[in-house]
């Protein structure tokens, strides 16, 4: 339960209306102007430090952590030194979009297009990209196969090394970064470094006296007082120092989480195994004599913390990843680097405490192996079962040896968390453009029809011209993604970040040039249910039953099912023949072939910080406006109707075997190819897992989960029937949270078609 | 609203048919299983939810809301006058039920969930219809054991109250027997039902007497089974078996629909439903007499 201090605060997230701010970008570019001529990477460190000086710090009267983004919470955040471009060209529409609404004065408007849009035209990262994006990919995205991704914004997508902060403190960091600087004169990443370590210190103690000023106010109660004094110290303390226990650790995270936010803006800095490098501070306050209900609420303020930090979007990014999702990845469970359980109180409690704050963050993921204990089993069961859609769950036993074969070292891979939505990551190690592209491989399908109107002599040459379009366009967004990742070293570098992704300081080298110790760029391919259902059709009713001929059939799918009798065939091809998700071998095995044949291509290539390619498949909510570039296809999809959700669900409405089959089809493709991750919606009537026997049946079908070498799962938990009210009535559902993709959103926050789509996902009831 | 009943042109050796195999059954004799319905049942309870299952031949049923009209006009449309065959319908309104019960080919399609039956001490139930009828006897006692072999739990859903042979072949290969109590009164049971509750309990003793593991199921079902002296004689007739667990079932309309497919009167129709708390009083009477109680199953 929350205390009525932390619902003070879950209240306050509400109370304003969202609206964009254009602090940072006007900070940004006032030292932008005072640094002209000097290197990247001081320029960005010195912005940032402008930032850490100067924003606007807010305290209110309840909360034991301090650390604000915005002066309000929830605010949009504008990024135009990455692109000033779609800002401008969306001013009008933040308040009336159909996605992620933020209000935006007049004032602001003016000061945008007068001051901010002039200033940053002509010299973002979005113009490096397109001067060094060769034409080709431009044209090629035009396709519609694939988008490059963060060419207007900050990278994200990584979990800096907390654990390292939490145990040297800020001060033998700096003076680490202050040696190295010394003994490397000409090394601007060490003297990038020094500014952003010394600035963030700063930064600790700016707040610091803001708390002080506050507690010598004559109106503050004297129950408060004391609370303001003791924050004072911890945040005198942390700002140098190790943390000592909880309470200083959760307010270090906190403010060091800020601090690189201000530096990147971008989605996704993640916070890692917390239950692992939270304990020894977790034992300090136990030991200390804190109560259990202190700790509780000291979590819960951290909590709800995370849901002050919203991303803002351009709309059509917004459309992909719907309902502000942050990235405040938390993970609990899994092994140690020895391979054995490495679970503790905390892991138990950091479920338990969604049943108390109830909102999209932080995204909190279980990871599950073959001795992940019983109770801390059934604890997320029954927080799955809350319906807030976490905690989503990752496997062991598939995910370690994903990273192994990616040449990771075991010790690393034992210690993955995860980023975004879904996306591996090693924690404080890894720079790995999670979610640099998605690859339409249906689109590719569709293109390849188009070229082909002479037809097939049998279904492998079908299959094969597939694979060979699939194969053009992979090098082409390769090209892409790689263009972009330069584009973030020449313009976009992340000195900060850096100090805390090994091996940057040993190295010398921002993440951005290479720092990081793993460097993969993660691509997903999304399709394949779609595909292998349309191709199962073409392979029985084209070539063998000889049912409609192929000119027939191209000619039904462009003009979409609307001529004489194509509804019957259309029928026909979704009810006639088998469908993936359905644990036929068949059809589950064309999606298989497809997904193996993407990752094979994709790990071919190399990315300019000397890392690969790594395929992963997901969606977010990606499947509706990916399913929007593509035609009528033989799985009986209309024009511009959805793909399948996730990346490895069926398609919605084709998997009538109930959820153990469609696991058993998730089980047949090799998902230890992966590595970037991939995703799996199931949707449960709350009437399924009712009562103990529910929890019961959830922790056996988590365990099959984890025994059929499956990476990921997330469950949706509501029935139809509140999902309809919600939309009719939203006003009586504010609260209510869904699963949309690797992330939680609040339901009445997303657009129509998100909505629709999880009310129409399959709901296993029994 | 049509169907024509096909001559029972089936050429199994057993004779069995089944209608449907319902993997992540999760109410039928413990954990996760998969639930093989067989078809036909010598009894009619007005109240039964899977009228598929009544007959045991073979029938073309038509789900109405399912027909495109691909063939003819709107209001000629049904299974009788559609000149298409099953096999052709596009949408599946058209449907042929009742496949010839293989055990081999079944035992295929249970085995593909065995490792949820492993990590929820679930497996494999044969429901039906009766599946101890005559009729079906012979293919449940062969794919029992099939699945015995193959190392899983097994359980029959059925009234017990037909004719066995040899129980204690059938005991052999069962691990729960899920057994029913409905209409306690021998007279009412046979006027209304069908079921001979005397023949039941015969059974049940002979299986109780091998050491059979038997959970009662009693549907509650107002106006047949709800009432407080048949939930009383039915309970009595659990304590003086030795039963020590029963599931109670509270009435639903989930089989309404499959009515109105098959083209058959449905008795109940539009009656509410009853939800947990109407059962309570059936749960408290159980309990009271010391019998442990799910309700919906488990």
């Amino acid at each position: 339960m929350l205390t009525e201090r932390t619902k003070h605060i879950k209240e306050s997230l509400f109370s304003h209306p969202r609206r964009v701010d254009l602090e940072r970008a006007t900070l940004l570019m006032e030292s932008y102007r005072q640094t002209d001529g000097e290197p990247v990477i001081l320029r960005r460190a010195k912005a940032l430090r402008h930032v850490l000086e100067c924003h606007r710090i807010v305290l209110d009267d309840y909360d034991l952590l301090v650390g604000n983004r915005t002066a309000t919470p929830r605010a949009g955040v504008v990024s135009p030194e990455m692109s000033p471009y779609w800002i401008l060209d969306e001013l009008d529409d933040f308040p009336t979009r159909p996605q992620d609404t933020f209000e935006m004065s007049e004032g602001d408007k003016r000061f945008y297009r007068e001051v901010l849009y002039p200033f940053w035209k002509g010299r973002s990262l979005n113009d490096w990209y397109n001067e060094h994006c060769p034409k080709e990919v431009k044209a090629a995205e035009g396709d519609k196969v694939f988008a490059v991704a963060q060419t207007d914004k900050g990278q994200g997508h990584i979990i800096p090394d907390y654990e390292m902060a939490l145990s040297r403190g800020l001060g033998d960091i700096l003076e680490e970064c202050q040696a190295r600087a010394n003994a490397h004169p000409q090394n601007d990443f060490y003297r990038a470094a020094v500014i952003c370590i010394s600035s963030t210190i700063a930064y600790v103690r700016r707040y610091e006296s803001v708390v002080r000023e506050r507690a010598s106010q004559g109106d503050v109660a004297p129950a408060r007082r004391d609370e303001l004094l003791r924050m004072a110290e911890v945040l005198s303390h942390v700002a140098t120092e190790p943390a000592r226990d909880l309470h200083d650790a959760l307010q270090l995270v906190w403010l060091l989480s800020l601090a690189l936010q201000h530096e990147s803006n971008a989605s996704s800095i993640s916070l890692g195994r917390m239950d692992q490098y939270l304990w020894p501070y977790y034992q300090a306050s136990v030991g200390e004599g804190v109560t259990d209900a202190q700790i509780r609420e000291l979590l819960q303020c951290f909590y709800l913390k995370c849901n002050t930090v919203v991303f803002l979007r351009s709309t059509a990014s917004a459309e992909f990843f719907g309902g502000f999702p942050t990235g405040y990845n938390l993970v609990v469970g899994g092994v140690n680097e020895r391979g054995e359980d490495a679970s503790n109180q905390l892991s138990y409690l950091m479920l338990d405490l969604q049943s108390d704050t109830r909102l999209p963050q932080p995204n909190l993921s279980l990871r599950i192996h073959r001795d992940t204990p019983r109770g801390l089993l059934e604890q997320a069961c029954r927080i799955i079962r809350l319906g807030d859609g976490v905690p989503q769950c990752f496997n062991d036993e598939v995910n370690v040896e994903a990273f192994t074969r990616r040449g990771v070292s075991i010790e690393d891979a034992r210690d993955y968390a995860v980023v975004g939505c879904v996306e591996l990551s090693v924690p404080g190690r890894m720079y790995g453009l999670h979610d640099i592209s998605m690859f339409n491989i249906l689109k590719c399908f569709e293109i390849c029809l188009r070229e082909h109107p002479e037809g097939f002599d049998d279904f492998q040459a079908l299959e094969a011209a597939i694979q060979g379009v699939m194969s053009r366009y992979v090098a082409l967004m390769v090209r892409g993604c790689n263009a972009c990742d330069l584009a973030h070293r020449a313009v976009a570098p992340t000195p900060l970040l850096s100090v805390f992704v090994h091996d940057s300081l040993e190295k010398g080298a921002d993440i951005t040039s290479g720092g990081a110790r793993y460097n993969p760029s993660g691509v997903q391919g999304v399709g394949t249910a779609n595909l292998a259902d349309s191709l199962e059709v073409m392979k029985h009713a084209v070539f063998e039953e000889k049912a409609i001929s192929y000119p027939e059939l191209l000619a039904m799918l462009a003009r979409d099912w609307r001529g004489d009798g194509d509804e019957a065939w259309r029928q026909r091809f979704v009810n006639r023949y088998p469908k993936y998700g359905n644990d036929v071998d068949e059809v589950d095995e064309i999606s298989a072939r497809f997904l193996r044949f993407y990752g094979e291509q994709v790990e071919r290539y190399e990315n300019p910080r000397g890392g690969h390619f790594q395929p992963g498949s997901y969606t977010v909510s990606a499947h509706i406006p990916l399913g929007r570039a593509v035609g009528a296809t033989p799985d009986g999809r209309r024009a511009g109707e959805q793909l399948a959700d996730g990346g490895l669900s069926p398609m919605v409405g084709r998997d009538k075997s109930g959820p153990t089959a469609s696991l058993s089809s998730v089980s047949k493709l090799d998902n230890v190819l992966d590595s970037n991750g991939s995703l799996l919606n199931v949707k449960f009537s709350p009437s399924t897992l009712v009562g103990e026997g529910g929890i019961q049946k959830l922790s056996a079908y988590l365990r099959a989960f984890s025994r059929l070498g499956i990476q990921h799962v997330q469950f949706n938990v509501v029935d139809r029937a509140t999902l309809l009210d919600a939309q009719s009535h939203p006003e009586r559902h504010q609260d209510l949270i869904v699963r949309v993709a690797g992330y939680s959103a609040m339901f009445v926050e997303l657009a129509r078609g998100v909505q629709d789509d999880i009310i129409n996902r399959t709901e296993h009831v029994l | 609203m049509t169907s024509s009943t096909a001559p029972n042109t089936c050429c199994s050796p057993n004779g069995a048919l089944y209608t449907n195999i319902q993997r992540f059954s999760i109410h039928d004799g413990g954990g996760i299983r998969t639930v093989v319905f067989l078809k036909g049942c010598p009894f009619r309870c007005p109240w039964c939810c899977n009228p598929e299952n009544l007959s045991f031949a073979p029938q073309t049923v038509w789900h109405a809301p399912k027909c495109i009209h691909c063939s003819m006009a709107q209001d000629v449309c049904g299974a009788d006058a559609c000149p298409r065959r099953p096999e052709d319908c596009p949408t599946g309104a058209k449907e042929l039920l009742g496949t010839v019960a293989d055990p081999g080919e079944l035992l295929g399609v249970v085995m593909r969930d065995r490792v949820f039956y492993e990590e929820s001490n679930g497996g494999v139930t044969v429901s039906g219809g009766e599946c101890l009828a005559r009729q079906n006897l012979s293919f449940t006692l062969e794919f029992l054991a099939a699945c015995r072999k193959e190392g899983l739990d097994t359980a029959v859903e059925t009234t017990l109250a037909v004719p066995i042979d040899r129980p204690e072949l059938l005991a052999a290969v069962t691990s729960t027997f899920l057994v029913d109590f409905k209409i306690a009164d021998r007279g009412q049971s046979l006027r209304v039902t069908g079921i001979d509750p005397s023949l039941r309990d015969k059974n049940l003793e002979r299986l109780l007497s091998m050491g059979a593991r038997v959970v009662a199921r009693m549907p509650v079902i107002p106006g047949f089974t709800a009432d407080a002296a048949n939930v009383r004689a039915n309970i009595d007739y659990m304590r003086d078996l030795g039963i020590s667990r029963v599931d109670v079932l509270p009435f639903h309309q989930m089989g309404e629909a499959k009515y109105d497919s098959i083209g058959m009167r449905y008795e109940l129709r539009g009656r509410p439903q009853l939800g947990e708390g109407d059962v309570r009083d059936v749960v408290s009477a159980c309990e009271g007499a010391g019998l442990r109680v799910v309700v919906h199953g488990e």
